[in-house]
């Protein structure tokens, strides 16, 4: 076993080595111990201050959510219920190992900061493929940690890259108490076949993918301003990370009957083209390429149709019947949608599986869509306003991270 | 179907003008447009699925990477003649090319065609510039091998310049020399290896052959010679230096367009033949450019009637710089090929391990 390929990224020095750290457990905070949420606060403000992170988007809404009034928000959903305070205690689970994937820039931070705020120790593995959004990103960990010199957090958190190597792998696997797996289906799948502790608990993040439900009436109901305010949180959640984030809408399915859909559709459609030409999308040629390829691809598969909404492929519209609405294998992202309609929500049901996390709405009432899960549904993870796709929330892929991340002791 | 006499009756395969072969050549293509909608479902959906795009002024190019994941054919099993496949540089998937006797047998007249308008038609002495077990596993040759045996039957006495390792065979490359001394050799081999294991060896031990009166004609692209700065230019200035050669003809070509290639001409265009053509696109809109812009090449051939590939957009960039006017006196477009398009960024919840893992 040789450890010496790895590379420490922050914080900048560390005293002990990484078996050291992994192995020692007398040093874990308590949760939401003042250390973490000084940590956090830091953080924060670091984020929203530096302008660099002007430019990115992703980077300003993770300095939001760090901030100090929704910490407390989250402290309080992630109370131990009264019911259970009188006879149990939660304290951290140990050392969390995360295996951050390589493209999506910040959501590892959010199950991270989680992690801290629970008192675990944390080991993040980066991806050897450094980038510039990781560079930023390790900028302003060091920054927190270098500004709170005497912060025991420094102590609980250790990022590192290695290059691929089953050994070092599956030494960091042993070692931890729970495996926080973020990434592709391969990546996941190659960490699960290394073995963890019998006491620890592997959390996995596998592929999913996500779409947007709205009401063709409600669309057409909708006056210029609400109107103008959904194209714009529409086009924000499918074209920040150029569609390929999890949970960016890649279909849309409208509800209502055909006429009113066509109605519908010309309003909308129009309106999200010229708002992406405005939009810094960032598509370059081989994008493009990839958008035509998808085209063909899904064309041969289920006879979908090119919706001629513009000739620019910066926003490309599939009209496809509902069997092909989830294009799990192929979907290219990069502004492009596959389209079907409905007439009621449950007929959606026929193409819902657990690969599906995300469903954006616009127009559909919180009862309905409650009535709908709650007589089942095969699929689906979070159910949030068209706007909100991008969001992070604690519960995520149906895991509370907060009670994953730690442990219940009960006292009778 | 396919009936190319029309071509084929040309004083040479650079002999139309733009009016007439536009003409001749749309009517063609729009022929095949039709043929491959009846004999290819894929191909009809595809072609259904852009009827109302607007790209490409409403003609139906394929990306050619659809062939590395479908067998795109329109004729039945039973007329299969033979099926090409070639290994793409950005995947381990490989084209399929389904070709008939017909396809095939165009393929084959085309680029006789048009080499001889380079070699003449009397087959000239060949040194290859490549490692003869490169064509010897005959089940399992690589796309190099396959280029070698097609261009073989342009030479005679094949003579490798190269042993297995890759290292000069100069006492059998002295011998071919001295053989034909005097008369004009064929010399063929792939850009990269010409460069690297050839005219680099000689230029580094200071040795001159006295090729003078051959001509090379190499192909295969020039990502890796770009990347240590070296251009068509360099190239033949090295290689007349070295061999005292100079004549020297690139060629563009790919698997899924046998036969209609693009030739390198003495002023260093490549050309398009009056099989084919060449157009070049904005991949953002998907609409043709004008002449002096750079964008994603598009090329259209008469050949294929067994397979869809009549119109294809290619993954290159390249930029198409007039038709008919060149010095050469050639006619056809003619035009230069800069690389492959650039990759895009991955971005999304997409695999830290995938890359890596395949390394």
């Amino acid at each position: 076993m040789t450890l010496s390929a790895i590379r420490l990224l922050a914080p900048q020095q560390s005293a002990q080595s990484i078996e050291h750290f992994c192995q020692t457990r007398t040093d874990l905070l308590t949760p939401f111990s003042a250390a973490a949420l000084e940590f956090v606060e830091t953080l924060s403000r670091q984020l929203l201050r530096e302008p660099a992170f002007k430019a990115h988007p992703e980077m300003i809404a993770l300095g939001y959510w760090l901030r100090k009034a929704n910490i407390s928000r989250l402290a309080e959903q992630a109370a131990v219920p009264s019911s259970v305070i009188s006879h149990a205690v939660r304290l951290p689970r140990g050392l969390v190992f995360h295996v951050a994937p390589s493209n999506v820039d910040t959501i590892f931070i959010y199950s991270l900061v989680i992690s801290l705020l629970m008192g675990n120790k944390n080991l993040v593995r980066l991806s050897s493929k450094s980038s510039a959004q990781q560079q930023l990103i390790l900028q302003v960990l060091n920054q927190a940690l270098t500004a709170l010199p005497d912060n025991p957090i420094s102590q609980s958190l250790l990022v590192v890259t290695y290059p691929h190597d089953d050994g070092i792998s599956r030494t960091l696997s042993g070692w931890c108490d729970a495996r926080m797996l973020w990434g592709g289906d391969q990546t996941v799948g190659y960490f699960s076949s290394l073995p963890v502790r019998p006491t620890a608990v592997d959390i996995k993040f596998a592929n999913k993918y996500s779409l947007a439900l709205l009401s063709a009436e409600a669309v057409l109901a909708a006056d210029d301003a609400e109107f103008t305010k959904l194209v714009r949180a529409f086009v924000s959640d499918t074209y920040l990370f150029a569609q390929q984030a999890c949970s960016s809408p890649r279909s849309v399915c409208w509800l209502g009957d055909d006429n009113i859909v066509n109605l519908a559709t010309a309003k909308f459609w129009p309106a999200v083209n010229s708002a992406v030409s405005q939009y810094p999308h960032g598509l370059i040629a081989a994008d493009f390429m990839q958008k035509l390829v998808f085209v063909a691809e899904h064309a041969i598969g289920y006879q979908s149709e090119l919706s001629p909404v513009d000739s620019d492929l910066t926003l490309t519209v599939l009209n496809t019947a509902l069997l092909g609405l989830i294009d799990t294998r192929d979907h290219c992202g990069r502004g492009t949608f596959l389209q079907a309609a409905v007439s009621q929500l449950s007929e959606l049901n026929a193409v819902l599986h657990r690969g599906v996390q995300t469903l954006t709405y616009f127009g559909i009432s919180a009862v309905e869509l409650q009535q709908w899960l709650q007589a089942g549904v095969p699929g689906l993870d979070r159910l949030v306003p068209v706007g909100q796709g991008l969001d992070f929330d604690y519960i995520w892929d149906g895991v509370d991270l907060f009670s994953s991340l730690s442990r219940l002791v009960t006292i009778r | 179907m396919n009936n190319l006499d029309f071509f084929y009756q040309q004083q040479s395969p650079y002999s139309l003008a733009a009016a007439e072969k536009q003409l001749a050549l749309q009517q063609h293509l729009n022929a095949l447009d039709a043929h491959h909608q009846q004999h290819c479902e894929l191909y009809r959906r595809i072609a259904s699925s852009l009827a109302q795009s607007g790209w490409f002024g409403q003609q139906v190019y394929l990306p050619v990477r659809l062939f590395k994941q479908f067998e795109l054919k329109s004729v039945t099993q039973d007329d299969v003649f033979k099926v090409l496949t070639s290994s793409g540089t950005t995947s381990q998937q490989v084209s399929r090319i389904v070709l008939d006797r017909q396809t095939a047998a165009h393929q084959s007249k085309v680029l006789v065609k048009i080499m001889q308008h380079y070699l003449g038609v009397q087959r000239l002495p060949m040194l290859i510039i490549d490692h003869p077990s490169v064509v010897k596993d005959r089940l399992s040759f690589s796309a190099r091998g396959a280029g070698i045996l097609g261009l073989s039957t342009f030479g005679r006495d094949h003579t490798y310049a190269l042993d297995d390792d890759m290292q000069i065979n100069l006492e059998r490359v002295q011998a071919f020399i001295e053989k034909h001394q005097g008369k004009p050799v064929f010399i063929f081999g792939f850009t990269f290896m010409v460069w690297q294991y050839f005219f680099q060896v000689l230029q580094q031990n200071g040795q001159r052959l006295d090729l003078a009166g051959s001509v090379l004609v190499h192909s295969g692209g020039w990502k890796k010679l770009i990347d240590i700065a070296v251009d068509n230019s360099v190239f033949k200035q090295v290689a007349l230096d070295t061999c005292g050669i100079q004549r020297v003809h690139n060629f563009y070509g790919m698997v899924e367009q046998v036969g209609s290639i693009f030739v390198e001409c003495p002023h260093g265009y490549l050309h398009a033949p009056d099989y084919a053509d060449i157009d070049i696109v904005d991949a953002q809109t998907m609409q043709k450019m004008p002449f002096g812009q750079q964008g994603l090449i598009a090329v259209s051939s008469v050949l294929p009637s067994s397979y869809p590939g009549h119109r294809l957009l290619t993954e290159d960039l390249g930029t198409v710089f007039g038709e008919d006017d060149c010095l050469c006196g050639l006619n056809g477009k003619y035009f230069h090929v800069h690389g492959r398009l650039p990759k895009a960024e991955v971005r999304g919840c997409s695999d830290t391990h995938a890359a890596e893992v395949k390394s």
